[in-house]
């Protein structure tokens, strides 16, 4: 029997009113697009600094999807940092990203906290993130929220200029097998397999492989970057209910990564200046038959470096990099609406920097419990206690255009093999405690408030409170202010804080004449914690559910801040300002429109920075042609800026970089992209890491094919 | 300026924003919590409908759009969740986009003539004097769905949404999965963290 027609009836009648608010309509497209597994984790009641895309939240966050990274034709998910407003993403070399945010170093050193599956993965040797080791599948990538501003009451010490929280998909959702495939046209290839299945009614596991080779570029003197190598991992994943809301993850990985890497020794070699003894002279200006024969070894004809005109030398070593972690989770939710989480880390880490020689192991295991629970109608209290352990196996070497004889003072002997980084007897063990306590208030239905703090002790840096204070308005149903005060410490790198550093050497010394010395200067154990306190205002506006307007600004004000490089490493105090706008706008359902404008400018003791670029922009375009067919579109503005240097600073121009993309979808199981990238430039500087390379790599204009098979 | 000040500063002038802004706000959402609630038990409606399968026979005619009904006063936002996400064309029935129509409980009458005539799914708020016996006596077409755990243990319901340790979870009875229509997929018995199968000996005879 079929249903009959109701005639009048059947339309639309109902005496409901359309008073859902733009934010709640935008929510319900999202929650729409979630599966039923990441719905039933929403939350009714969210937490602060748990949950990020909650309209409320007082903080400034840019949630990044995959499709993000596969729509804009980026190959890692650090490319797609390019698309957030207030980050400044670089490339060096081929195998190098650079990554900072909100004017904070434009050096190599993050000073923001970045996490994998809640796994710290700053080096605590050189505050630094590999994010080719960091990166993973596109398919298992969930998300990466990136909260910018200080984070610290939640996510404690080096949360400073911001958070990278990157979330993989739970196993059941990888389900089946999936292969994406990249090649560029200058040869690189990226390569990557996953396999997901079903062990028992509620246990599922997942393998993965990727695979990244990488062509040789060219430098912006037209020398080979020497950077091709490759970059391999594999990882798994195993997640178990073993209840209603309760639990078990266990996942690990491994990754190895073989690329060589330069030190630039164009200013290495000096020789004494009776007029000025603070100021040396360089030995292959004044005498270039002094410099010795493993130093000859590694010239390079017919090349100067820095305004000077220096002849150039360079030398390039070996950098492999093998590192494993292995992760266990428990979590639930308990009868009484506890929300908690018991997680547990191990970390293998192995580098070798060849061209400074010097080497380290590490290890690590972490402990991390993190609990939140509603108190009454208006409290959301959030806990937690963490411990770390890490300990260091460091070894150094002598490269071999260092190793001739020159008077060590530190030892008062002639030696040859001294080197570059002296990392010593310093401690090579570091425990670390910390707790937190926040606590979300629903003062009325318009404002919520936010307390808390953390608490850590380290053997690095003793005691400290990180306090955190937010602050959300609904002004109506289409805007929300928020404030923030935020007192947060990044910790110096054991390089910045133990190492000592043996950068050049020293002919005629008038206490050793006639003789090279070394020229080196001490490590600085007494360092302090950088502190920042933070003081930013936001307003969202959603004016319709498919356009979202955000504002923040921000004041920050740093003492003790570390800028590193030779000739030592000093501290100052830093004072930043800044803005960010972005948009979020859908025209139609085929079309997306995404993009935002940042400003920042810091004062260095009071000087003018001009290591960041004061303003960058990014617009993103999606247009569906066809069901099947997105035409992507992607522009990016960078401001200019130098890459600073004892010796030899380089100015980089602002460039602008347009990238246009078409994404072809025949069906839900293949996807198929061709990219062009960098169209306006055939190419251009962006970064090195200043006074170890010599002179940046060119950023190409490339050509990409992507393609995505599930099967 | 000395931190302190400037934390002063900063504070003071973030409540006068605040304060200030107050004159011209409208009226915020009550109750926050209720509202988001009714959107995520939307939307998990949104993804059932397309879980579940109707025979032929249990569908509409020709073109005309298959039909939910919901029944009783709704404070919460659900009836606009749902008319939002119908909007969105994140609600259909069999590939068919589905019609949604709503009465409240000065209606009740209204909607049990639409329940007997043609529907294939029922949402019963909890305000609603309408009962699943009732419904069960207007037609076997539709799936009934309602809140509160006993809605599928005492009442007979197919599906009810539960508010447990701050989420939303689905109380399903082990009659929606096992007849023949309106089915829901086996793939949700594999979500045990989200779905609780009440088995339910007394089954109901399979419609034809």
């Amino acid at each position: 029997m079929f249903c009959g027609a109701l005639g009048a009836q059947t339309k639309d009648e109902g005496n409901s009113s359309s008073s859902l608010t733009p934010f709640e309509k935008a929510e319900l497209r999202r929650l729409l697009d979630l599966d039923l597994r990441d719905l039933s984790n929403t939350p009714i009641r969210g937490v602060l600094g748990f949950e990020q895309e909650y309209w409320r939240n007082p903080a400034s966050v840019h949630v990044i999807r995959p499709e993000d990274v596969s729509l804009n034709g980026h190959v890692l998910m650090v490319d797609s940092f390019r698309n957030v407003a207030g980050m400044y993403v670089t490339r060096g070399v081929g195998y190098d990203d650079f990554v900072t945010m909100r004017n904070f170093s434009g050096s190599a050193t993050e000073k923001f906290l970045t996490m994998v599956d809640g796994r710290e993965v700053l080096q605590m040797m050189g505050g630094t993130i590999n994010w080719t080791t960091e990166d993973v599948p596109l398919e298992i990538l969930n998300r990466v929220e990136i909260i910018r501003g200080p984070g610290a009451s939640i996510w404690g010490t080096n949360a400073v200029s911001g958070v990278i929280n990157v979330v993989t998909k739970h196993a059941g959702d990888t389900q089946g097998n999936s292969v994406r495939l990249l090649i560029e046209d200058d040869g690189t290839f990226l390569g990557e397999y996953v396999h997901g299945g079903q062990l028992s009614e509620d246990s599922f596991y997942r393998v993965w492989l990727r695979d990244q080779e990488y062509s040789e570029g060219e430098l912006m003197s037209g020398l080979p970057a020497r950077d091709d190598g490759y970059a391999r991992k594999a990882g798994f994943r195993y997640d178990k209910e073993l209840g209603m809301d309760l639990d078990l993850t266990i996942a690990g990985g491994f990754a190895t990564r073989r690329v060589d890497h330069i030190l630039d020794l164009t200013a290495r070699l000096f020789v004494y200046n009776p007029a000025d003894p603070t100021t040396p002279l360089p030995v292959a200006l004044v005498a270039p038959a002094l410099i010795p024969a493993s130093w000859q070894a590694v010239a390079v004809p017919g090349q100067t470096v820095s305004a000077l005109g220096l002849p150039r030398y360079q030398n390039y070593e070996e950098m492999p990099q093998d590192a494993s972690h292995l992760r266990a989770k428990l979590s639930g939710i308990t009868d009484g609406d506890l929300e908690w989480s018991l997680a547990g880390y191990a970390e293998l880490y192995d580098t070798t920097l060849g061209h400074v020689g010097h080497s380290w192991e590490r290890e690590e295991f972490d402990l991390d419990f993190k609990a939140n629970k509603p108190i009454g109608d208006r409290h959301h209290l959030a806990f937690g206690l963490s411990a770390r352990h890490v300990s260091l196996d460091v070894t150094e070497v002598a490269t071999a255009p260092w190793r001739f004889t020159a008077f060590d003072a530190s030892t008062g002997t002639f030696r040859d093999d001294v080197p570059i980084l002296d990392y010593g007897s310093s401690p090579t063990s570091f425990t670390r405690y910390a707790g937190f306590v926040q606590d979300s208030i629903d003062l009325d239905d318009r404002t919520i408030l936010s307390l808390g703090a953390k608490f850590e002790d380290s053997d690095l840096s003793g005691s400290s409170i990180q306090p955190g204070a937010r602050l959300s308005y609904t002004l109506d149903d289409q805007n929300i202010l928020w404030g923030a005060y935020s007192r947060a410490y990044r910790q110096a790198s054991l390089v910045e804080r133990y190492t000592k550093v043996s950068y050049g050497r020293l002919w005629n010394h008038p206490l050793v004449p006639n003789q090279w010395t070394t020229m080196d200067f001490e490590a600085d154990p007494t360092l302090d914690d950088e502190r920042m306190d933070a003081f930013e205002l936001g307003w969202r506006n959603r004016l319709q559910e498919n356009l979202l307007l955000e504002l923040s600004l921000y004041h920050y004000d740093t003492k003790d801040a570390v800028f590193s490089g030779p000739p030592i490493y000093s501290t100052s105090d830093v004072c930043t300002k800044g803005a960010e706008l972005t948009f979020d706008y859908s025209p139609s359902a085929s079309w997306r429109l995404r993009g935002g404008y940042s400003f920042s400018r810091g004062k260095k003791d009071g000087t003018p920075q001009e290591d960041f670029p004061e303003s960058m922009s990014n617009l993103s375009s999606h247009l569906n042609l066809r069901d099947d067919l997105i035409f992507s579109q992607s522009l990016y503005y960078t401001g200019e800026r130098t890459i600073p240097s004892a010796y030899n600073p380089i100015p980089v121009d602002d460039y602008l970089r347009l990238d246009l993309g078409l994404v072809w979808r025949p069906d839900e199981s293949l996807e198929i992209g061709l990219f062009g990238r960098d169209l306006l430039d055939p190419d251009h500087p962006e970064n090195m890491y200043n006074d170890l390379d010599v002179e940046p790599g060119k950023v190409k204009r490339t050509f990409l094919l992507s393609i995505t098979k599930k099967f | 300026m000395p931190a302190k000040r400037l934390l002063f500063a900063f504070f003071f002038g973030f409540a006068l924003l605040c304060s200030g802004t107050c004159l011209f706000a409208q009226d915020a959402k009550s109750s926050a919590g209720e509202r988001r609630t009714a959107r995520v038990q939307a939307t998990y409606l949104a993804h059932l409908v397309r879980f579940t399968h109707w025979d032929q026979n249990h569908l509409p005619a020709g073109n005309d759009a298959p039909q939910i009904v919901i029944v009783g006063d709704d404070d919460g936002g659900f009836v606009e969740s749902l008319e939002f996400l119908l909007g969105q064309g994140g609600l259909k029935i069999e590939g068919k986009q589905a019609k949604l129509i709503y009465f409240d409980r000065s209606r009740e009458a209204e909607a049990r003539a639409m329940i007997r005539e043609c529907c294939q799914l029922v949402y019963v708020l909890p305000s609603s004097s309408i009962t699943v016996r009732e419904i069960n006596t207007l037609t076997e077409k539709a799936v009934v769905f309602g809140s509160g755990k006993e809605f599928v243990t005492k009442e007979q319901g197919d599906v009810a949404f539960i508010s447990s340790r701050n989420r939303v979870k689905l109380v399903v009875s082990e009659k929606y999965f096992k007849r023949t229509s309106p089915k829901l997929s086996s793939k949700l018995v594999n979500l045990k963290s989200v779905v609780e199968i009440i088995p339910n000996p007394s089954r109901v005879a399979e419609p034809g």
